[in-house]
């Protein structure tokens, strides 16, 4: 079969990541399907199209993620390929974009029903294509510091929000069409050129390394800015825990503190402060939600891009038992957990205050204080918040001890300890509500066997041959673990809330119940360790 | 059996597979404090997994492994706080500095010494301020050997330490590190393919083959008992009769046939075939693995 280089690198592209691309599509399709007969909110659908397209995106980040190599960059085995430096910068780009445009574009027109104009879909074709060129570059080792790529995304992706909220508003806002049209098509053209030079760099061997004095200069500030001195190593555990942190443990809160400042740079921007406060907060818990569990399918592998949780030997041979290295591992896990809540209600509190327009959330509150009382509201916030930490802390603790599970275990081991997990928590989470509980379940039959197949297209993706060697399979596992923790407990909450305060003890139950969840997989987590390190 | 135990790795009847793959079979070995103990074997002839089983990285399923007078798989800590290891691809984390990681490495070893642990970074010339993974494969190991033997462990286990080093370090820090650890008394268990370096440095030697261990016999023994006897006879030589004789290879009408043990028994019985001596010499342990690794017939036999 004889191909053109560009044919051929579209096709290695789109290779290389169709499991994950496969799965995702399906699940995206069924839950948006789910959600259009099932009659929710415009506003949800919205909400699961931007968490796919973030997916998407990364799956298609082009980049060489061998755990053998130090560092992350451009594909080296296709840098030595004949293929010109701007043909290898541009299949990647394409790539993602159009697979990226099409679905946004088929979702809106045929999920949401809205109808474009062509020239606003132009802009969301370019706006995406920006931000595919931003992100490659990033990828590629443009830069060589996280902290400054991802405060370069983040403005890329601010300016994108802004200048397609120009292009696609009546009124001429913001930067008005002109100057949104100009601002996009720039940052495609720019976004492409540092790609470019990315590659060249990557080609040429010095991507990521610093250069000129200043820029030594500016790296060693930054390093030494982001690694504090290294504090008193009392004991083994103590150690092992302060390696935990540095580098698992900041994943989480770094995540949340990228998307908690996008969010709160959306609602400075006038024409996004019309967007009603309860939505902006119910857009920080959902990427709560989704990147909170992800973390903890992280903290269990030597690096996010390692496909398995193999313990090294190095690691295996240090003189610490296993119950201290699970105590390690967990203490980090918690203290993340912790501290992406503690940034999350931050988030939410000054998105509160600096808000105009409260209007949903005083009307949310009204409601759920006239039915259930001052005393009976103030308690189904607090066991939302309560609620929220708990279930997204069980699926980051399930999914940690899946990763150590999935080193060791047969693929029929896994489903049976993927299905009783899940059945279990389903089950704790229904069972206190009892005859409501089936009254429901009789109710909205539709959502929940979409659900179920949600969940069923999850455990099938499980068996696929190549699982774990596609990071962005692994990615999407975290992604819909969390999902489906919301959807099992997420019907019983909102249920829960509108319920009179009588019924606070089933809530009350629920989420003792899930707590006793999460215990399952951290105890077994030495276990699990063990069977990692003493084969 | 207590800590104090001679053997400081008691190894009875280990046997392992991996799928249908006999990794280990029926392998029993001993190794007594303050010696140095050279492990060789072609790959995959069970080396590396005899090494994780010391370290509890394997649990022994068949037989048993003891070191210390423990089990490595149920009391990780106890057993691996006495021991160093450096493994053949060091995995260390590449963000930390050379000082950070012998810091975090203290903190597990109560006997972890920082004036030796500086010492040895100085003697294997590596910068304490570079980052891990600014390091070369050669310097990385440098430090895994440093690391390895800065808590002044019993028992010093090095899988492959070569295939990191350069040459002068291989020829001189390894055998300086290994000779101080064994003058201290304490142990070392050396797998290598680099036979030179075992012959150089070893007290005993240990040759595995395709999971079984073939030989297990102080240095000096091993390289007085292999020999080699250049004979002519005519047409087919029966050699497998002769007493120790483990391979023969036949070209331009001489046989040359490999033998371990007495050299006279050996001449003796080839005399007996008929057989015209030409030539007999002792072999080196490079010339003795590689007529070993081309015999199909078992040692066992052989002897």
């Amino acid at each position: 079969m004889n191909m053109a280089p560009f044919t051929a690198l579209s096709w290695e592209i789109f290779g290389r990541n169709r499991s994950a691309l496969l799965v995702s599509a399906a699940v995206a399709a069924a839950l948006g399907i789910g959600i259009n007969i099932a009659g929710w909110p415009g506003k949800a659908s919205f909400l699961i199209l931007a968490s796919f397209s973030l997916l998407f995106s990364s799956t298609f980040g082009y980049v060489d993620l061998s755990p053998r190599n130090p560092r992350a960059g451009f594909p080296r085995h296709i840098l030595v390929l004949p293929v010109s430096t701007w043909t290898l910068a541009l299949v990647p780009i394409l790539a993602g974009a159009a697979f990226l445009t099409a679905f946004v574009l088929l979702w809106l027109r045929f999920l949401m029903g809205i109808q474009l104009r062509l020239v606003e879909q132009s802009a969301i074709a370019v706006a995406i294509i920006a931000f595919s060129c931003w992100q490659q570059a990033m990828s590629w080792e443009l830069i060589r510091l996280r902290l400054a790529k991802l405060a370069v995304l983040a403005v890329v992706s601010g300016l994108a929000c802004l200048s397609l909220a120009s292009v696609m508003s009546e009124d001429n806002l913001l930067l008005g069409r002109i100057g949104g049209v100009a601002t996009l098509l720039a940052m495609m053209a720019s976004g492409y050129f540092f790609a470019w030079i990315a590659v060249i760099r990557s080609r040429r061997g010095d991507a990521g390394e610093p250069g000129s004095p200043t820029k030594r200069l500016l790296t060693s500030w930054a390093s030494n800015f982001g690694s504090p001195r290294m504090p008193e190593l009392a004991s083994g555990t103590a150690a092992q825990t302060w390696y935990e942190w540095r580098v698992f443990g900041r994943l989480a809160p770094v995540c949340m503190l990228f998307f908690c400042t996008l969010f709160l740079l959306m609602h400075v921007f006038h024409g996004v402060r019309s967007t009603p406060s309860a939505i902006e907060i119910g857009l920080v818990l959902f990427t709560f939600v989704m990147v909170s569990p992800l973390g903890g399918s992280s903290y269990a592998w030597k690096n996010p891009q390692v496909p398995r949780a193999m313990m090294t030997p190095f690691f295996a041979a240090l003189p610490l038992d296993d119950v201290e290295l699970a105590f390690a591992k967990l203490r980090m896990a918690a203290r993340s957990h912790l501290l992406g809540v503690a940034i999350v209600l931050t988030t939410i509190v000054v998105i509160v205050l600096i808000s105009d327009n409260n209007r949903q959330i005083e009307s949310l509150w009204s409601n759920l204080r006239a039915q259930q009382g001052t005393p009976g509201a103030s308690i189904a916030v607090l066991l939302l918040a309560l609620f929220t930490t708990v279930a997204t802390w069980t699926a980051g603790a399930f999914l940690m001890a899946r990763s150590f599970y999935l080193a060791v275990a047969d693929w029929k081991g896994r489903w049976k300890y993927f299905v009783g997990l899940f059945a279990l928590l389903a089950a704790v989470g229904w069972l206190p509500l009892g005859r409501e509980g089936m009254e429901l379940l009789a109710a909205h039959a539709l959502p929940i066997a979409l659900a179920l197949l949600a969940v069923a297209l999850f455990f099938a993706s499980l068996s696929l041959r190549d699982y774990g060697r596609t990071s962005p399979l692994a990615a999407l596992h975290g992604v819909l673990a969390g999902f489906i923790a919301v959807t099992v407990v997420s019907p019983v909450l909102i249920w829960q809330l509108n319920l009179s305060a009588q019924h606070h003890w089933a809530l009350t139950c629920f989420a003792i119940a899930t707590v006793l969840c999460a215990m399952i997989p951290i105890l077994r987590m030495p276990a699990l360790i063990g069977m990692n390190r003493h084969r | 059996m207590n800590s104090d135990t001679t053997n400081i790795v008691d190894i009875r009847n280990l046997s392992r597979h991996f799928g249908n793959k006999a990794a280990l079979r029926d392998v029993t070995l001993q190794i007594p404090r303050g010696k140095v103990f050279g492990v060789v074997g072609e790959n995959g002839a069970g080396k590396t997994t005899l090494i994780k089983h010391i370290l509890g990285l394997l649990k022994a399923k068949q037989g048993s492994v003891s070191v210390f007078g423990m089990d490595p798989a149920q009391q990780p800590r106890r057993v691996l706080s006495r021991i160093g290891y450096l493994s053949e691809q060091p995995d260390y984390p590449e963000w930390m500095t050379v000082t950070q990681f012998t810091t975090y490495m203290a903190a597990f070893y109560e006997t972890w010494d920082r004036r030796y642990a500086a010492e040895l970074l100085d003697m294997m010339n590596v910068d304490p301020a570079k980052k891990i993974g600014e390091l070369s494969k050669g310097q990385q190991a440098r430090v895994g050997l440093c690391v390895a033997q800065a808590h002044r462990p019993e028992l010093l286990l090095l899988d492959e330490p070569s295939s990191g080093l350069d040459p002068v370090a291989r020829n001189e820090i390894l055998s300086a590190v290994i000779r101080t650890v064994s003058n201290e008394g304490r142990s070392v268990l050396l797998s290598s393919h680099l036979l030179d370096e075992v012959e150089r440095v070893s007290d005993h030697l240990v040759f595995f083959g395709a999971g079984n261990l073939l030989l297990s016999e102080p240095m000096e023994a091993v390289l007085s008992k292999h020999h080699q006897i250049s004979v002519r006879h005519a047409g087919q030589l029966a050699w497998q009769k002769v007493p120790g004789a483990f391979n023969a290879i036949h070209a331009n009408g001489e046989w040359q046939v490999f033998g371990y043990g007495e050299m006279d028994a050996s001449i003796h019985g080839l005399r007996g075939l008929g057989a015209e001596i030409l030539e007999q010499r002792l072999l080196s342990l490079n010339e003795a693995f590689i007529a070993r690794s081309q015999s199909r017939l078992p040692f066992s036999e052989a002897a």
